[in-house]
This record gives structure tokens, sequence and C-alpha cells, in this order.
């Protein structure tokens, strides 16, 4: 078997010491919880309460884009930031009015900026390198205006793969390809109840390494 | 202060039984020179107040001081309120508007055979300032101070704690539904102490505050903090593209249920609903059908041929600012 570096051979490629990362996806979306609308009932001695008119509230699945950089720590450790946007759109289901008022879902589009830093280990299997990760971030999320801003917290633990573009030397030595499957829990937030579960993210790309 | 700048006004009186529509939190205001001022006490020293020493059965003096001073204590223990009182002992004396005196005590009406308690003001013409307040309790009707209420007896502290929401300038709230009971209205839920009728006698659930009453009082006594803390949000109520007036914009927080609201109060129905704690809320309008409208909003103008609607916007209240543009249309009933 020729040597690795001699001309027409393929080698096991190392892994980048910096990669920038440019993702597209998909972030889900999940249920909020409900809130009814209540009044004080007049009863005696005191009151219990009746409702107005019922809410459950969404947000929906919504496109995102997503930039990373990585850094190589040691072997198949690297650090990893990044910053995601998404649209998703939030969804307020009213109903059950007591006047009778036809039910009706209240919108509002919301801008999501989150920021994370995580760490990712690899495992590099010839061109492919399939990797876990997991890490945390802060989140943002602005309403239709965006002059209204509700902040929180992200955590969140994936899997996902890398596939080199070519091993090389050249300009698809430093290319690759990447999918990654994310389990994501928000707190605070848009979140209206204390009983919100996991979300998820799916995202794939491009991947420049250095 | 002369008398030249003095003018008395007998205002709101929370019944048993009433024409008086719903409505939200809302401030009592006077024109001066063309110009709306919303009515409040000076700021810088608290509101001194004087206690009749008539007695009802089953309401001692000493009950009825102790009672009035808990009613007080209620609204001054709003922790985004600056307003404070100050007891100043009792008297034998009537009730007398003009006299400098802010005086609550038990008056027999038995002709008011709807009014349970009401409250004048004297005004400063002039600055627009609160200058006294007296609140009478029609001796007419039973009443208790007992601590977990009576059954048959109207709870004085509930019934004081209205008043005196109506003594430092809040006028009455819409929120409630009522029934039509012969001439009249029953209430059958309520959102707020400054509902304009009353519950049923037993009842003592009139003893504390709603969020709508909190942002009311907050917003015009607002200690240092209060414009930063919450929110709030103007727009416009249409039907076919004309502003409605007179209709009734509640918010509901979709965190906490809160639920706090205002009237549309000109030609172009425009509302403007403040205190609204910071998040996500949605809006509702209603007219004002559950009675009278006249006795509460003047004029005939008041539309209440809609039908109730919501916004169809899922809207921010920012924290220390204000979510504007909202428009909500409606269409006839």
């Amino acid at each position: 078997m020729p040597a690795c570096g001699q001309p027409g051979t393929d080698c096991a490629p190392r892994a980048h010491r910096v990669e920038v990362s440019v993702l597209g996806g998909v972030v889900g979306g999940g249920d909020l919880g409900s809130t009814d609308a209540t009044l004080l009932t007049n009863e005696v001695p005191t009151a219990g309460r009746s409702s107005l008119f019922t809410t459950r509230s969404a947000i929906g699945q919504a496109p995102l884009v997503e930039g990373r950089l990585g850094v190589r720590l040691v072997r198949g450790w690297f650090v990893e930031g990044g910053v995601s946007y998404a649209r998703p759109e939030l969804s307020v289901d009213i109903s059950a009015d007591v006047e009778g008022a036809p039910n009706v879902t209240a919108t509002s589009r919301l801008t999501q900026v989150v920021g994370d830093v995580g760490l990712q280990y690899r495992w590099t299997l010839g061109r492919v390198a399939p990797f876990v990760m997991a890490g945390g971030g802060y989140l943002r999320q602005l309403d239709e205006p965006r002059t209204t801003a509700e902040t929180g917290w992200m955590g969140y633990g994936g899997a996902g793969a890398l596939i080199r573009l070519g091993t090389r030397p050249g300009v698809w030595q430093h290319l690759a390809v990447r999918g990654d499957v994310r389990v994501l829990w928000l707190r605070d937030g848009i979140i209206l109840d204390d009983q919100r579960g996991p979300t998820y993210q799916a995202t794939a790309g491009l991947v420049v390494g250095f | 202060m002369s008398q030249a700048r003095r003018v008395s006004v007998l205002v709101a009186i929370l019944a048993v039984l009433s024409a008086i529509p719903t409505s939200a939190y809302l401030k009592f205001g006077y024109r001066i020179n063309g110009q709306s001022v919303v009515l409040k006490w000076p700021e810088g020293r608290p509101v001194s107040y004087v206690v009749g020493t008539r007695e009802t059965t089953g309401v001692s003096a000493a009950d009825f001081r102790d009672t009035i001073a808990r009613a007080f204590a209620t609204w001054e223990n709003v922790p985004s309120s600056s307003i404070r009182f100050a007891p100043a002992g009792d008297t034998t004396r009537p009730l007398s508007d003009n006299d400098g005196i802010t005086m609550l005590a038990y008056a027999n009406r038995p002709e008011l055979d709807r009014t349970l308690g009401a409250t004048s003001y004297t005004i400063d013409i002039i600055a627009g300032a609160l200058l006294e307040a007296d609140v009478f309790f029609n001796a007419a009707f039973p009443w208790s101070a007992a601590p977990g209420g009576q059954a048959g007896r109207f709870d004085l502290e509930s019934i004081a704690t209205h008043e005196i929401g109506h003594l430092i300038g809040l006028g009455h709230s819409a929120l409630g539904e009522t029934e039509v009971v012969g001439s009249g209205r029953r209430v059958l839920s309520a959102g707020a102490v400054m509902f304009p009728i009353a519950f049923s006698p037993g009842n003592i659930d009139g003893r504390r505050l709603q969020p709508d009453d909190i942002a009311g009082i907050s917003d015009i006594y607002p200690d240092g903090t209060f414009r930063q803390e919450t929110g709030s949000i103007s727009g416009r109520v249409t039907r076919g593209g004309l502003g409605v007036f007179g209709a009734h914009v509640v918010a509901m927080h979709l965190r906490t249920g809160a639920l706090v609201g205002g009237f549309t109060l000109d030609d172009s129905g425009t509302f403007v609903l403040a205190g609204i704690e910071p998040g996500p809320v949605v809006l509702r309008v209603e007219p004002l059908d559950d009675g009278d409208v006249a006795s509460f909003i003047e004029g005939p103008r008041v539309d209440v041929g809609f039908a109730v609607a919501f916004s169809p916007r899922a809207i921010f209240v920012p924290r220390g600012g204000n979510a504007p543009d909202v428009t909500i249309d409606v269409v006839g009933k």
C-alpha cells in the first residue's frame, strides 16, 4: 500500500484545527400550555372562578439558519459555538368564550436567535466523522415589530456526522458536509407553563476547515 | 383654598342590583381649560381620613373603624403604588361635602334602595387635585364586619374596599358578567373589586384586589419603578373602518391569566391599556351591553351593537414601553 502523501493515494484525513459551518434546517415547535381567563363567581361565602375564555398557545416549527465555529482542543474533542436564527410563529387558539365569540387563532411572528457553546466528540472513520455534541446557550425571542424581547436559556444534546469532500491537497480537502440532529430544552423565553417538553433541531450544511 | 376653586360632584355608586354596565379600570378625569386632568390626591403626603361613629346592627363603631382601616391597608399595600393613608380619628358629626374633611360613615338612605355606598369628591378645579372625599355606606342595608362574612349581610370590608377605590380616583371596572333580574342586573362573576355591582350578601371576595384594580391604582399613583416594570398597549377598535366609541377592551396575560381592561373613549376608537405585566397577551373586545351605558359613559354614542371579538394578533407588551398600533375590527351582532 503506498504511503500516505504519495501521488495517487488517499490518506485518513486529519481533523482541521478550526472549522466554520454554515447550516440550514428546521427547528421544532412545541406546546406552550393553556391559560384560562377567569372571573370570580358570585358565591357565598367565597367565590370560585368561572372561565371567560380559554387559550392554548404553541410555537410552530420553522426554518432555521445557523453559523458555527469549532476549534479542535485535543484528539477528537472540539469546542464549538454557534448562532442560529429562525422565525417561528406563536399561535394562540382562543375558544369557549362565555359570550359566544367565534373561536380565533391569534398569531405573532417571532424572531428567535440562539447563541450557544458546547463540546463535540468526533470519531474519524476515513472520510466520515460521526460525532456527538452537547452544550447550552442563550435564547432571545423578539415579537413581530421586534420591539419586545423574551430571553431564556437553551440546553441541547445531539449527534451527527461530517463527511469530508476530499482528502487530497487543495480546496476540497478543506470542505465537508455536515448534518446533525439535536434535542433542545428551552427554559424561560416564551414559556407559559412549567411543563414544556423538549423540542428538536435538524440542520445540514457546508463546513470549511483550516 | 377659596370656595371658588372648589366643586363637589357625586359619583361612584356601588349597587346591589344595577343597570350600570361593565367596563374596565378607569381613572376619573376632569376637564380644566379644555385639558383632561386625572383626578388624584396631591403627592407627598398621606390622605388623611376620619370615620363616623354611627353603628348598625352587628357592626359596632370599633368594628367599623377597624374594618375601614383594613380596607385602606389593602390599597396601601399594593407594592407598585405610592399612595398612603393616615387615620385621623373618629367623629360623631354627619357626613358633609366641602368641609375639608375626608370622612367615611354610615348614612341612612332608604330611598336609595339599590345603593350600598357612594363616594363624593371636592375638587380643586384649578389644579384638578382631590381636596376631599366622603363615603357613605347605606345603613338601610344589613352589614357585617365578621372576619369570615355573614350570611344575608353585606361584607363591610368588601364594600369599603370598593368605595376607597373611588376615593383614590378609580372609576368602575367592567370586568364582569351580569344577568337580568327583574328591572336590574345581578352580577354572575367579576374580575375586579371596582366592578359596579356588589356580590351577594355573605360573600367576602371583594376584600382582595384583582390585577385590574392593582393596575389602576398603580397607574394613578405609580411607585418609582412601576412605569419601568410594566408596559402598555395602544390601538383602535374599528367597525367598518370607523372608530367604535365605548368598547370595552381587555388584555389577558398568557402566562398569568391576569386581566386588565380599558375603554375606547373617543370617536376614533382609540384605547390605551396601561400597567400591563410585560409578555404575551391577547385582547378581547366586548360591547357595554350589560346594562344602561349612559349611567357609566356619558353620551348616546356608545356602540353596543357589535359582537365580542378578539385581536387576530398575539401582542407582546414591552417592559417600560408601549405596544402600539393594535387594531381590532368588530362586526355587528
